[in-house]
């Protein structure tokens, strides 16, 4: 190949740039979708990792039955590996915020040295507003969306303790004053977890100055590792890094224990001695001062020391041995008994123990594997379309190939003509692909899923072999299309190269031998039936792109709808009543009666269980759930009116009753259980039963078991005692709901008072998100769907352009013309939307399946109207490709029809 | 006045800023239901002429006038229309539909016409009684001939316009599809312009016009035009 071959390709770019160009822009579109898809992934690990890093996230967290000593870190800090050790109080207690009883979890911050380079400040607070507590009477609030502008800077925190213990037991203060609002990386997903205190769940977190805890020892401690910051947290390296100071700081641990427990015996040990010695010394006394008086009225006046000394010893222990000390001893056996009687362990939790870490890193794999769908779909679509450029562009140049071979070239050069173009436009393509791609859908996508956590700005991580790849396969994939589409034609000698190839011959097509159908397709209906027939690659790659196009619009409305449904389908038509309130005493109920702002009322007895299906024992990480709560329902005709128990996709409900339980969808996919098989609950104290499944019920949010009284006492055998309400306003207001609240919670039988409208708070911000995803996919679908369409009218008229210019001799107005070519792209579209459409059906179920999460089931409904829409989207694309390609139409000249076959 | 008219008709191609005459003033009559050879060598200005008449280009300057209709002063719209309604082309190379058998290739032309010929009955009439269902590829050069003849003539156009109909085939096939023009002027009446190259042609049209450098060298009136089968080259 010499330097001419390369100055005719560049020529043949320039005078060849819509052919050109369609190749670059499928490449261009597919290796955007590819790079940046998979590349989202990465850079949400990225990200989080570096914003780990930079605020000092924890390595390592210790948590220890009997808390820490100052000695506990002293031992900590000076385990081989251990780089930063922040020893702190974590407390979980409650609030009133607004009216809703709010529980707090309270955690400490450094009093002191708060600088960067401080490497025992872990997890670093990044502050959104105002500042950090100075002093002990404040304290941040991690801002979360919903409790923005409920809780703000300025405002005081009155906190009390969840149980019958003071609150001046766990904190020195009661009331703190917001001087900040913080994000922190502890906390980076919107739950923060269970809790023990209030309602079950953590609705808030708040900093304090650690020295603001009583107590005297630290509840928890922070540790980070030398040299993993280093290391990518999601990697394997990492945790092995972090295994090795787990494991040693477990063997601190036990020493420490043992040491501590010794020291405590020791202390209870001398303590019991002194107290024996001090029975001792006194029965001495008394046995000496017994035996010197008897020797002094024998002996008086003498000096009888020497005579009664000797006796004193063993009366005194005979004395000793007679004595009862049961009563001291008993005293020391409890004491120790009560200090060292649980065994005590240290926990040392790495980040896979943690909620929020987790959570994301789940987040990320998620998109890991709706980012499998997308590259194949798309490559298979730009092979197709290159093929059949390609293919049109080798046809066009039959003589050209004919000529060089005349000359003398061999076949791999006359082929690197081709090699070389097709080649230009998928690396030009995939460059600005992956230069569009890595910045814009791993934009959308982390800020898509930043709705629901709280991480910093993006940060993008190096995607350079992840570019390679993305490009250097496109245009593999590219370049063997090309290859595939000349080999015939090379392998041809030049003077058949020379001779006009035949044109395509035209042949029955099989609907032809359907007579009914033939017959009754009007004139130009025959000659577009033919023609979609007649190319079959051409067919397949515009019917495989409008699906595909048609396929992500109907997918991205449908995740629409799932989420939507969800809402309207969980608030409205499954959970009617709205709040909970829970009481200590059941005087409340006769307030609740007189109340006429409140329709229904029903007691309850709701509590939290761990369950596990029953068939399966050992294996303790599967088919078990913790803290599911369990609604023990009293009056089971009237439960309809607050909960509707009904099977999902049906009209079919069901009605509590005395031989079994009603369980909620995704529990029951967890545990793997269906109606009739049985599962493990415990009681509310804690008696552990098997219960039969009845029935599995629909629910959206979160996992419930319901129950009747009846069935209860049956499996149980303890008294059923309703310790809530549930309630129906009589209006749904907000008004109405804050007054309600507060009147209610201001009452000392009322321990809380929980409204459902802030659930649906909560989805609404997911649905806002949602729309961005839905409209990228639109988009994308339209860029698709015109880079297709483009390409096959491109080709179509090229090759055709003697067909065209000869009807248009022959008399077609514009109109026409454009009628009779763009007639089989119509049907072609139609027929790639409707296939489309059950693809598109399909790639929501698996979207819908991968992006499931922890306590929140999406239903799979997809509304009439959504098909309806990205079908006439599509159509509506396509239209508009025709309207853009009609000037090429009008353009072609009628000269064209006068010349030689080329 | 003349069934058709050229008058001092100018044609001149811009390329860039070269200016190329194809057509330097051109002037000739061909009259109704007359039999028309355009004749000359390659690049005198005959596909001009035949691109003028056939409205598939507008002159630079003068006046074509056909059946009392200024075609020189049409707009795009009403050229079509004058190609659709007026004008019957044969093609030197057919130009036929591939994926269109030899009936619907007739039935493409017939079907946007407001008062076409009978379809079977023009297929019959040039030969192709046994050919209809069959697609181009199944026929022979002078099959398809035929058939773009039968295609134009459907159309019952006011003019049969022929760009070179025996240039892509051999002698015989060529001698036959000549005399199927020839049959067809004289049996009904249509005026055909036929444009070729080849001289020997000449004695077959009642008039001759030759064309040299952008003008008409001569134009000879035959009043006694030679049977096509007495031709021979």
């Amino acid at each position: 190949m010499g330097k001419t071959v390369i100055k005719d390709t560049f020529r043949e770019i320039k005078g060849s740039f819509g052919r050109f160009f369609a190749i670059f822009a499928i490449v261009a579109i597919g290796v955007s979708f590819f790079a940046g898809i998979t590349a989202s992934s990465s850079d949400m690990r990225y990200s989080s990792d570096s914003y780990y890093d930079e605020y000092n996230l924890f390595d390592l967290r210790l948590l220890s039955d009997a808390g820490f000593t100052d000695d506990d870190i002293k031992a900590i800090r000076e385990t081989d590996g251990v780089k930063g050790v922040f020893a702190a109080h974590e407390a979980d207690v409650l609030t009133t915020i607004g009216n809703a009883q709010v529980t707090v979890r309270v955690m400490g911050v450094p009093e002191k040295n708060r600088a960067d380079d401080n490497e025992d400040y872990i997890n670093r607070l990044r502050l959104k507003e105002g500042r950090l507590p100075e002093s002990d009477g404040e304290c941040v609030v991690r801002y979360s969306d919903f409790y923005d502008g409920k809780v703000d800077i300025g405002d005081t925190i009155t906190l009390r303790s969840g149980d019958e213990k003071d609150i001046s037991d766990t904190l020195k203060f009661n009331e703190y004053k917001v001087v900040g609002l913080v994000y922190t990386p502890y906390y980076a997903s919107y739950d923060i977890g269970q809790s023990s205190t209030g309602s079950g769940k953590v609705n808030i977190c708040i900093m304090v100055n650690d020295d603001c805890f009583a107590g005297d020892y630290y509840t928890e401690t922070f540790v980070t590792v030398d040299g993993a910051k280093q290391l990518n947290t999601y990697k394997d390296k990492y945790f092995s890094c972090v295994d090795d100071v787990k494991v040693r700081l477990g063997n601190t641990g036990t020493k420490q224990i043992e040491a501590r427990r010794s020291d405590i015996k020791n202390n209870i040990e001398n303590e019991r001695q002194a107290a024996l010695n001090k029975v001792y010394d006194s029965v001495r006394e008394s046995v000496r001062e017994q035996i010197y008086s008897q020797y002094r009225a024998y002996y008086p006046g003498i000096d009888i020391t020497s005579m009664a000394e000797p006796l004193v010893e063993p009366a005194v222990n005979q004395a000793i041995a007679n004595l009862d000390l049961s009563e001291i001893n008993d005293k020391f056996d409890k004491a120790e008994n009560e200090a060292l009687g649980s065994e005590w362990k240290w926990y040392v939790l790495d980040r896979n123990s943690h909620y929020s870490f987790r959570d994301y890193k789940s987040s990320a794999d998620r998109m890991d594997a709706i980012a499998v769908v997308f590259p194949a779909f798309f490559i298979l679509v730009a092979a197709l379309v290159c093929l059949t450029t390609m293919t049109r562009m080798v046809d066009e140049q039959r003589g050209l190939i004919g000529t060089y071979k005349a000359i003398g070239y061999g076949k791999a050069a006359i082929a690197m003509k081709f090699v070389l173009y097709s080649l230009m436009a998928s690396l030009s393509g995939g460059i600005i692909g992956c230069i569009f791609g890595l910045k814009v859908f791993p934009l959308i996508i982390y800020n898509s899923w930043n709705i629901i956590y709280y991480m910093p700005k993006i940060k993008y991580a190096n995607h350079i072999i992840l570019s390679i790849i993305a490009i250097a396969s496109m245009a593999a994939v590219i370049v063997a299309a090309t290859l595939a589409a000349c080999m015939s034609e090379l392998s041809e000698v030049p003077s058949t190269l020379m001779r006009p190839k035949s044109p395509k011959k035209g042949k029955k097509i099989l609907l032809e031998h359907i007579g009914i159908i033939w017959k009754h397709l009007s004139f130009s209906g025959k000659v577009t039936a033919r023609n979609i027939f007649r190319y079959k690659k051409r067919f397949f790659m515009t019917v495989v792109g409008i699906a595909g196009g048609c396929a992500l619009m109907l997918a991205g409305f449908a995740i629409k709808d799932s989420v939507s449904a969800l809402i309207q389908k969980q608030f409205v038509q499954i959970i009617k009543y709205d709040a909970t309130i829970s009481y200590s005493d059941e005087s409340v109920l006769d307030t609740v009666k007189a109340d006429d702002r409140i329709d229904d009322y029903d007691t309850i007895h709701t509590y939290l269980s761990d369950v596990g299906n029953a068939e399966v024992i050992d294996d303790e990480d599967k088919q078990q759930k913790e803290d599911i709560t369990i609604d023990v329902v009293e009056n089971a005709d009237e439960f309809e009116k607050f909960i509707l128990l009904r099977k999902r996709n049906t009209n079919v409900t069901y009605k509590l009753d005395n031989d079994g339980i009603c369980i909620t969808e995704q529990l029951a996919g967890t545990l793997g259980v269906r109606a009739g098989d049985t599962i493990y609950l415990s009681s509310d104290s804690g008696v552990r039963k098997p219960a039969v499944v009845s029935h599995v019920v629909e629910m959206y949010t979160n996992s419930y078991i319901f129950m009747t009284a009846g069935y209860y006492e049956k499996v149980f055998g303890e008294e059923y005692l309703p310790n809530a309400i549930l309630v129906t306003l009589t209006q749904k207001n907000d008004d109405l709901q804050n007054e309600v609240g507060s009147d209610y919670l201001s009452m000392n039988n009322v321990k809380g008072i929980t409204f459902c409208s802030s659930n649906i708070e909560k989805f609404n911000n997911m649905i806002s998100s949602i729309n961005l995803v839905t409209y990228v996919l639109i988009l994308s679908a339209a860029a698709l769907t015109f880079v297709v369409l483009y390409n096959l009218i491109n080709v179509n008229v090229s090759e055709r352009i003697r067909e065209i210019a000869t009807i248009k001799v022959l008399g077609f107005f514009d109109k026409e013309v454009a009628a009779y070519v763009y007639r089989e792209n119509v049907v072609i579209s139609i027929i790639g939307s409707l296939a489309g459409l059950i693809l598109g059906r399909g790639l929501h179920l698996y979207i819908m399946k991968t992006i499931e999460m922890d306590n929140v089931m999406f239903g799979d409904a997809v509304r009439p109207v959504s098909y309806v829409y990205s079908f006439v989207l599509t159509m509506i694309f396509a239209l508009f490709v025709n309207l853009v390609m009609y000037n090429r139409l009008r353009k072609v000249p009628m000269v064209e029809s006068l010349k030689s076959v080329e | 006045m003349s069934y058709i008219e050229f008058n001092n008709v100018k044609k001149i191609y811009k390329m860039g800023d070269v200016k190329i005459k194809a057509l330097a003033g051109a002037s000739f009559t061909i009259e109704k239901g007359e039999f028309a050879v355009i004749a000359g060598p390659s690049g005198a200005g005959k596909s001009t002429i035949l691109n003028l008449l056939g409205g598939m280009d507008t002159a630079t300057t003068g006046e074509i006038i056909v059946d009392g209709q200024h075609v020189n002063e049409m707009d795009a719209k009403q050229l079509t229309a004058y190609r659709r309604y007026d004008i019957g082309f044969v093609f030197q190379f057919y130009n036929l539909v591939q994926n269109l058998t030899a009936r619907e290739n007739v039935e493409l032309a017939a079907q946007i016409c407001k008062d076409p010929l009978d379809i079977d009955k023009t297929l019959d009439a040039v030969g192709l009684s046994d050919r209809k269902k069959n697609f181009p590829a199944q026929l022979s050069g002078g099959e398809q001939q035929r058939v773009a003849i039968a295609r134009a003539l459907a159309k019952n156009p006011k003019i049969l316009l022929c760009d070179e109909p025996t240039g892509a085939l051999d002698y015989q096939t060529g001698k036959a599809v000549l005399k199927l023009l020839q049959d067809t002027c004289i049996k009904h009446g249509v005026t055909v312009v036929v444009i070729t190259h080849n001289l020997a042609l000449t004695p077959m049209g009642n008039k001759v016009i030759r064309v040299k450098n952008g003008v008409i060298s001569d134009v000879t009136v035959n009043e006694n035009p030679v049977p096509i089968d007495e031709i021979e080259w």
